[in-house]
């Protein structure tokens, strides 16, 4: 899968994939042209893909199928290794279980892995139970926003974000969890966020720059 | 002399009004200004250690 994707780089697919998906291309992949030539034959297979479904624009389930740009990134990847892909929704917490078990074969799709080989209190897991992590491919940061026209103070504004753990995370970490009206925790992610916000039915919203990417290309 | 350093004084007092109004704004982006920064994160993909899947 490395070298396909470095192939991909290298023909503007990852590029042409970001401008379509993220409105700019901040992937940080290597490019190669004659990445695959070294593997030789590729056995053909089904590659099972665990995805986050809510993490819009990456990857999300739009009522029919997955889509966004992680998963037209794993199609393209998998075209290339003349490979099957199938999706599968699998929650933050269970990326380790998932993939031991052999449910999926890899996890690709809104999925940050920064602390996935650490243990509760920060420190390395065994070698036995960490997974391996390719080099990270897509930066992003957890941002608070409003719309630009609005006068409203971040003290005492009504906040909206998604149900994932990471956003209430980031928020205790910066110690504004009081500084708000409401805090609203939705299972829509970004684009129920973005609606409220542009109906103004919400002052703020805690979200990813991705999607901020997206809503604003 | 003295002229010359009340116009630099009016002219940095100046600017500083029009500086001073964007700070806590945040960066506009768009129709949205992002008001605060709160964490970073890297997507990866993962897999399991030794899966040939992988290169």
């Amino acid at each position: 899968m490395d070298a396909a994707l470095r192939k991909l780089t290298a023909d503007g697919t990852v590029h042409n994939l970001a401008m379509q998906w993220l409105g700019a291309d901040n992937t940080a992949m290597e490019a190669d042209e004659n990445a695959l030539e070294s593997l030789g034959k590729i056995p053909r297979r089904t590659l099972i893909v665990g995805v986050n479904e809510s993490c819009f624009p990456l990857s999300y389930y739009d009522g029919e199928a997955f889509a966004g740009f992680d998963i037209a990134l794993a199609e393209a990847v998998c075209k290339e290794l003349g490979w099957r892909v199938k999706f599968q929704a699998v929650a933050r917490s269970d990326i380790y279980v998932q993939l031991t078990s052999g449910n999926v074969d890899c996890i690709w799709g809104g999925m940050p892995m920064d602390d996935i080989n650490l243990d509760e209190k920060g420190n390395e897991k065994p070698m036995s139970q960490q997974l391996a992590v390719s080099e990270p491919y897509l930066e992003n940061e957890i941002v608070l926003v409003m719309r630009a026209d609005s006068d409203a103070k971040m003290n005492g504004a009504t906040l909206m974000m998604d149900s994932g753990p990471q956003y209430i995370d980031a928020l205790e970490r910066n110690n504004l969890t009081g500084r708000f009206s409401e805090v609203q925790r939705v299972n829509g992610g970004a684009p129920q966020c973005f609606e409220a916000l542009n109906s103004g039915q919400i002052n703020a919203i805690l979200t990813d720059s991705v999607a901020l990417a997206y809503y604003t290309k | 002399m003295k002229r010359t350093r009340t116009k630099s004084c009016i002219a940095l007092l100046l600017c500083l009004c029009l500086v001073f109004p964007l700070f806590g704004c945040g960066k506009q982006v768009g129709n949205y200004k992002i008001v605060r920064t709160l964490g970073e994160e890297s997507y990866c993909i993962g897999y399991r250690v030794g899966d040939q899947i992988a290169l």
